[in-house]
């Protein structure tokens, strides 16, 4: 007798990934149910029992994880196997999604591939038949900010690996073709040379990566100019990079522009960039949409901000306001000055122990209404460079004076 | 106004931040590292501990979450000999709390850092091999265990951290 | 065992610190391994052997010997044979597996990391709760 296919139930909003992998299950011999909101979703696991859920938390953690607790519950006796996609790059948050008893966590993007692998498997584990086999994609993901570009073809380049390293930043794409451990191929926009392409992907900090180990073929000649110079261009513009996005918010910061008929002072490019922002618009989003290079773009919106013509939304404000350990100096001073300000005493303490360091006498004033200039520099980003004000030998005296 | 003064021959000055999910335990680790706890409320505490006539430490803890993220890292941690970050090793929320703590704030400064988990809720379940050094973490972050009832042990946490600023001391 | 040298990932060190936790009160780490990506695993691989020597160290003094570490432990041969891997033996040995198969090597690293936390119960005398 025919064994009637298992049924996968999707919960998530639809995109080109999730078409592919509608097909690919249905190809395998699954009947598939997509649903884009976890509710109708629930409503569908109480009518009929799937064999397996595979859902996106990221259309609502709280819901999800209610949602899989509900689940847990429902099929206790016969648990059902529960595959949750995430956008989310922080080691934590995936521990904690998978701390809510998931069987497997797969990062976005994905290759609809080794989903239908890793469903597989599943279903296999709890007994459920399936009918063909694919073998896993062979590769790895991840986030930029952990391996970037150069990690990643010293990577290759390593192990002589051939494949392609796919980049993802906002909405675009960008490919990297490795043959034995040599660039062959930069593919991004409508870059005509592989050395610009290259370049551009490697201010790509921001996103994320996948590869895919393949053979591609031997017909691509290597690049042409030599591996380690790229290397050492490449350097250079990531720390330009750096240095340029220190000086601004982060890259994903929604900006709009100040609303105001006049913009006197500005000139057409400005004007041009200050376009984009007519809506709530991150940084990046702009820098990508625009037709400007993306260190000029980058300049452009530096000036904008600095000049007041943008400035960060509601949301952004209220965000900053409750995560401060990207405070600007700005918000810095105001906390200090406030003299109902829960800190003030012991800044006080800071501020005036830094005035009087050469005085004999220290006198600490606990004044709340002291109001005193602290040189602060911006510095969103680089780490405070830590410089005790002690000498070795005084160190050794601390160190006996706790070993008593 | 002025509430407190400093003696003429106190020119060295040693700073130490302390933070974590609990101004409480913050409170009892500068207790037990100082000679005198000199302001304490709810939200801040300020202690010193005489080194030499010449040499003292300062200890500021600031208090729970909301404070310590909008505290002034920028200028404190150019010069700070050190932070020290306390937690009930049994509280998960508290842990989860330090955790993030600790990853933001080893983003932030670049001094060292000894992170101190409060095991007086049940000492004597804890093996003895495992209070007595620390675990590093890092070149510039460690780990100990500290029972707060014991004011000996606290000195250790200062110890461990110590040992690794004078190991990189140039 | 030696280390593949093939990722410059750091761990950082809130998920140090939770690995540390685990260890100390007899908790199973399978949670955040399973969260882990295969090259995260090396690193995490790395934490928890240093921290079973430090702990074998202190707690056993001049009985102990990384030998007994190592008698614990399958062998990357041992490691193959179970799941009949054709691929040399040095390839497994040196985490070469990191891209023609990470979920092997995760496979592989879990069981060595739940291992070495079961030895780190027994220095502690605690109970390890899988």
């Amino acid at each position: 007798m025919e064994q009637p296919s298992p049924h996968i139930l999707i919960i998530d909003k639809s995109s080109s990934e999730l078409d592919r992998l509608q097909l690919l299950l249905q190809d395998s011999n699954y009947s598939v149910t997509v649903h884009g909101d976890i509710q109708t979703g629930y409503k569908q696991c109480l009518a009929s029992r799937p064999d397996l859920i595979l859902f996106d938390v990221n259309l609502s953690f709280d819901r999800g994880s209610l949602f899989i607790r509900q689940m847990k519950k429902q099929y206790n006796d016969l648990p059902v196997p529960i595959i949750v996609v995430t956008q989310e790059a922080e080691l934590d948050k995936r521990i904690s999604i998978m701390e809510m008893g998931i069987d497997d966590l797969v990062i976005k993007p994905y290759y609809p591939e080794e989903i239908v692998a890793r469903i597989h498997l599943l279903l296999q584990e709890s007994n459920v038949p399936y009918l063909s086999s694919r073998p896993a994609q062979q590769g790895f993901s991840g986030s930029l900010k952990e391996m970037n570009l150069i990690d990643l073809i010293q990577t290759m380049e390593l192990g002589a690996k051939s494949g392609i390293i796919y980049l993802n930043r906002g909405d675009k794409e960008g490919q990297v073709h490795i043959h034995v451990g040599k660039i062959v191929d930069a593919i991004v926009d409508d870059y005509d040379s592989i050395e610009r392409a290259f370049l551009h992907m490697l201010t790509w900090i921001d996103g994320t990566f996948s590869v895919v180990i393949k053979d591609i073929g031997h017909d691509f000649p290597p690049v042409a100019a030599n591996t380690q110079k790229l290397f050492i261009e490449g350097a250079k513009v990531i720390e330009q990079w750096r240095k340029e996005t220190g000086e601004l918010p982060a890259l994903h910061t929604h900006l709009i522009r100040v609303e105001s008929s006049q913009t006197p002072g500005i000139g057409n490019e400005e004007k041009l960039m200050l376009r984009q922002f007519q809506e709530p618009c991150t940084i990046l989003q702009a820098i990508d949409r625009s037709e400007f290079e993306d260190f000029y773009a980058l300049k452009l919106i530096k000036y904008l901000l600095e000049k007041g013509f943008l400035i960060k939304t509601e949301h952004e404000r209220r965000r900053d306001e409750r995560s401060s350990f990207s405070v600007n100096p700005q918000q810095l001073r105001r906390g200090i000055r406030s003299s109902k300000n829960k800190y003030s005493q012991i800044f006080s303490l800071f501020r005036r122990k830094r005035r009087h360091e050469q005085d004999m006498s220290l006198n600490l004033t606990l004044d709340e209404n002291d109001e005193t200039n602290l040189n602060l520099k911006s510095n969103y980003d680089e780490k405070t460079m830590n410089k005790i004000a002690l000498t070795k030998a005084e160190l050794l005296l601390v160190r006996q004076k706790f070993s008593n | 106004m002025a509430l407190l003064t400093i003696q003429k021959d106190a020119q060295r000055i040693g700073e130490i931040v302390v933070v974590g999910p609990s101004i409480s335990l913050q409170k009892r680790l500068i207790t037990h590292l100082c000679h005198e706890v000199i302001l304490t409320n709810n939200n801040t505490v300020f202690g010193r501990s005489r080194i030499t006539h010449e040499l003292q430490l300062f200890f500021y803890g600031i208090g729970e979450k909301e404070q310590y993220q909008d505290f002034a890292w920028d200028i404190v941690g150019r010069k700070m000999l050190g932070y020290m970050i306390v937690f009930n090793w049994y509280d998960s929320q508290a842990f989860q709390e330090t955790q993030l703590l600790v990853d933001q704030l080893t983003q932030r400064t670049n001094a060292h850092g000894i992170i101190v988990g409060d095991v007086a809720d049940s000492f004597l379940s804890i093996h003895s091999g495992v209070f007595e050094h620390g675990f590093s973490l890092s070149s510039k972050l460690s780990f100990v265990l500290w029972n707060s009832a014991e004011k000996k042990n606290a000195k250790n946490s200062m110890r461990i951290m110590l040992d690794t600023v004078i190991n990189h001391f140039d | 065992m030696e280390q593949g040298q093939k990722t410059t990932v750091a761990l950082k060190p809130g998920i140090q610190l939770q690995l540390l936790r685990y260890m100390l009160t007899g908790s199973s780490p399978s949670a955040i391994i399973d969260a882990m990506q295969a090259f995260e695993l090396i690193p995490s691989y790395q934490f928890v052997w240093e921290k079973t020597l430090e702990l074998g160290i202190r707690i056993k003094g001049d009985h102990f010997s990384q030998s007994d570490i190592f008698k614990r432990l399958k062998t990357s041969e041992q490691y193959k044979m179970e799941i009949g891997c054709a691929e040399p033996l040095q390839r497994c040995e040196a985490n070469d597996c990191l891209f023609q198969n990470p979920d092997c090597l995760k496979n592989k690293l879990k069981e060595q990391i739940i291992s070495l936390y079961r030895m780190i119960s027994e220095y502690l005398g605690i109970e390890f709760k899988p």
